[in-house]
């Protein structure tokens, strides 16, 4: 079978990399993309620390290069190589779409609380969930106000929430305007001592490689 | 000080691995049907995100409480 790890725009050749229970990464042409996979006799891939940190050092490699990439979810198995190919192929305008989206960019992650919010609740009784609920409203306003100016800085934005309710934003910004984000994000964590933030990457575009229904909330830069 | 800022690193270090499994589980593009995970399935150490970012902020807190003191 077949492992997929990240579809890109063709680029140099990939250096040597280890790939899941340890199968060398190699690289496939398919129409106008490159495919990163690598071969099994026969897997089914356990989410593993091992296993995911395997994954995502693949992925680091390919990105590293710099040509524009779209990483896989963990997971992606095809039979063989033509399953591969017509998958590749039915999405084909897609994936160009998305391709040209993340080219000279990187994802940039920022995880916020705010330091004034109230612990989770031991249990749910209707009042105290209608008074937490509002105030983590409250504090997402607060988030997003004083997160503005990043997400003016970024390509596009995705926000979301934790399973405990941190806000989490992952931005898309130009490989030219990383720089800037940072100073614009420690200006804003000196003025707002209210929020505890902590910014992570620069990763992959994970979070701006679903195709088709998000699409449309890629603003331009 | 010194302390702090390893105990900073390492919440940061926390932080960047769960956001590095949430990517790689539940990002990316899908090209396949047959993607078999479930939540369920993830053995990994998941810790709350909302605790370790109020710990990074307590840990802000004390060292701007030490500069002040400091400047005093």
């Amino acid at each position: 079978v077949i492992y997929l790890y990240a579809v890109v725009a063709p680029a140099a050749p990939l250096p040597l990399v280890d790939g899941l229970e340890g199968a060398p990464a190699g690289e496939r042409r398919i129409d106008e993309f490159a495919v990163v996979v690598s071969e099994h006799e026969s897997l089914e891939p356990e989410p593993t620390e091992e296993a995911v940190l395997a994954h995502a050092t693949v992925v680091d490699e390919v990105f590293r290069r710099g040509a524009a990439v779209l990483p896989a979810r963990f997971g992606c198995v095809f039979a063989d190589e033509p399953e591969l190919a017509s998958a590749v192929r039915s999405r084909g305008p897609e994936l160009r779409r998305g391709l040209e989206a993340v080219r000279d960019a990187v994802e940039l992650g920022l995880c916020v609380v705010g330091r004034t919010s109230p612990p989770p609740p031991l249990g749910v009784d209707g009042r105290s969930y209608m008074r937490r609920r509002l105030g983590e409203l409250a504090e997402d306003d607060r988030i997003a106000a004083a997160t503005e100016p990043l997400a003016r800085l970024a390509r596009a934005t995705r926000r979301g929430h934790s399973v405990d309710g941190a806000v989490r934003i992952a931005y898309l910004v130009g490989a030219d305007r990383v720089e800037r984000f940072r100073e614009e994000l420690a200006r804003i964590e000196s003025a707002a001592p209210h929020l505890s933030l902590v910014c992570t990457g620069p990763w992959p575009p994970y979070s701006f490689s679903a195709l088709g229904q998000e699409e449309a909330s890629l603003a331009p830069a | 000080m010194i302390d702090q800022e390893s105990d900073r690193y390492a919440l940061e270090r926390q932080v960047t691995l769960v956001e590095l499994v949430d990517r790689v589980l539940n990002k990316g593009v899908v090209l396949s049907g047959d993607i078999t995970l479930s939540a369920a399935g993830v053995d990994l150490v998941y810790v709350g995100l909302r605790v370790l970012l109020a710990s990074v902020g307590t840990l802000d807190r004390l060292a701007a409480e030490r500069t002040a003191e400091a400047a005093r």
